[in-house]
């Protein structure tokens, strides 16, 4: 099976002054949850957003399921912004329905359970319904894609810690070895156990590829530890 | 896909639209019930006259108010789903920028025509009252005369020319639509005041295609100078012709700026935009 994602020498700025992303050079593969940490400024979302063809990349080339950003790679990825990026006077039901519209391998039905389990009320205006409430509700629609790649932008970061969880488990249950999740968070103490691989990106370059295991067999720390260390003020 | 998309262009644009346009309906009753219906020639007055003078200048300013109204919302809905947070989803729906323009243009034109046919209708229930009616009906045959409807325009009806004028205002409408996305994608190349691009990029573009239409109108001898000339030293004046040859260039011009403004939006959304 060929690689998830492969970038090559990728880069990006926002003017001629300062690069957002640098020669970023990187190849994933499937059935695996990818941590991408850094912090703020490093570039993580920026990468992220080339991946999803909002950006338009300065130099170089990036690769899903072997093809350039376009129609066919936005049928197989599944991308949470880290924003709110729904329209608000639409009702939480009618957001399913055009999730359903727009992606073939959207299900409904997963949809509805993960809304019922999280007491969403599907008739609610997205407006009326609060901000932790609101990322519940975009995480469920992403999460309810059978995509190849989920991108998920800061997932975790505003719902309290009993949803934290069920939405943990929620992308564990949607993990399987077609499909690779990436997900870019400050809040590595709480997805460390769910890692299999970390990429830490400083000033708009990749410092570190390695597996969750490689960094507590070989260097005896915790992700988070690393992270603290690598990343100093 | 495309089927798809233009429901949901629509219904966003239904959300404000169709309330806008019921008003200006009700106005405008309101306006032939109370005013311009109680017209008649015996109660005509200073003060009556006055009276009619402001309720037209009123109805003309609802009229401009609902146009613009429509133009706006068009290009904001436009700019919120293409370029604001928004964006975010439509960008990542495995759809093709072309598609997305052509959904919003179609939409957006559908709402541009019917907003004309509301200001057709709105103006047909101020002004075409029976006193007015009748004076027409009397002078049916001079007015006629007046306007040029001799020779090979004596078949041509009222209702005919208003047909015309109807479908000719709707292309226009159409390509409204088109010119304002195209401001508002030429916004985004502003990178810090993409709003206030959008605004500049507007008043560019109509200032632009307005001075193009007067030198194309001047290089088919369509001057107002000349014309003014021409009448004053006698010669034979047909408002039809004139207008008919005006507007078969202000449709071939339209058609052109049209399809330059609409592949320009296109190049944009294609190979400009950075959602920031």
């Amino acid at each position: 099976m060929n690689p998830i994602l492969e970038c090559y020498g990728l880069t990006k700025s926002y003017n001629k002054m300062y690069n957002a992303l640098h020669n970023l050079n990187l190849t994933l593969d499937r059935g695996q949850i990818i941590g991408l940490l850094g912090p703020n400024g490093s570039g993580k979302t920026t990468f992220i957003k080339l991946l999803n063809d909002v950006l338009i990349p300065t130099q170089g080339e990036i690769r899903i399921n072997g093809m350039t950003p376009g129609v066919e790679t936005k049928k197989i990825v599944s991308y949470l912004p880290e924003r709110t990026y729904l329209d608000e006077t639409m009702k939480v039901k009618d957001i399913i329905q055009y999730f359903s519209d727009f992606y073939d391998n959207f299900s409904d039905e997963r949809a509805y359970q993960m809304l019922d389990d999280l007491q969403i009320d599907t008739n609610a205006r997205l407006k009326t319904l609060s901000k932790g409430t609101k990322e519940k509700v975009q995480l469920i629609l992403v999460m309810s894609r059978d995509a190849d790649l989920y991108v998920l932008d800061e997932p975790i970061g505003g719902v309290d810690p009993a949803a934290r969880d069920y939405i943990l488990s929620t992308i564990l249950n949607n993990y399987n070895e077609k499909a690779a999740i990436l997900i870019s968070t400050h809040l590595i103490q709480d997805i460390e156990n769910i890692l299999d691989r970390v990429l830490f990106i400083k000033q708009g370059q990749l410092v570190l590829n390695a597996t969750v295991d490689e960094i507590r067999t070989e260097q005896g720390k915790s992700v988070d530890a690393l992270f603290r260390e690598v990343f100093r003020c | 896909m495309l089927s798809k998309l233009i429901k949901y262009d629509m219904k966003s644009l239904n959300r404000f639209l169709p309330v806008l346009h019921l008003l200006i309906l009700l106005s405008s009753i309101l306006i032939r019930v109370f005013i311009t219906g109680r017209i008649k020639p015996q109660t005509s007055s200073e003060q009556t006259d006055l009276l009619i003078i402001l309720c037209y200048v009123l109805y003309f300013t609802m009229i401009t108010a609902l146009s613009t109204g429509t133009y706006l919302i068009a290009g904001i809905r436009f700019y919120k789903n293409m370029f604001s947070d928004e964006g975010y989803l439509t960008k990542t729906l495995p759809i093709t920028n072309g598609m997305h323009l052509l959904s919003k243009t179609i939409a957006g034109s559908i709402w541009a025509a019917v907003n004309m046919c509301f200001i057709y209708l709105c103006s047909y229930i101020v002004i075409w009252t029976p006193y007015i009616k009748s004076v027409v009906e009397e002078n049916k045959d001079d007015i006629l005369q007046e306007f040029g409807f001799v020779g090979k325009y004596a078949h041509l009806s009222f209702s005919t020319v208003f047909l015309i004028l109807l479908i000719f205002s709707c292309f226009g409408a159409v390509s409204s639509i088109i010119m304002v996305y195209a401001s508002v994608a030429l916004g985004q190349l502003f990178s810090n005041h993409r709003v206030l691009g959008a605004v500049v990029s507007y008043f560019v573009i109509s200032t632009l295609i307005s001075v193009l239409s007067v030198i194309v109108m001047a290089l088919f001898g369509h001057e107002t100078r000349l014309l003014i000339t021409a009448e004053s030293a006698g010669n034979e004046f047909n408002f039809i012709s004139y207008m008919t040859e005006i507007m078969q260039i202000s449709a071939a011009l339209m058609i052109i700026t049209s399809v330059i403004l609409y592949v320009t939006t296109h190049c944009i959304m294609n190979k400009k935009i950075n959602l920031i």
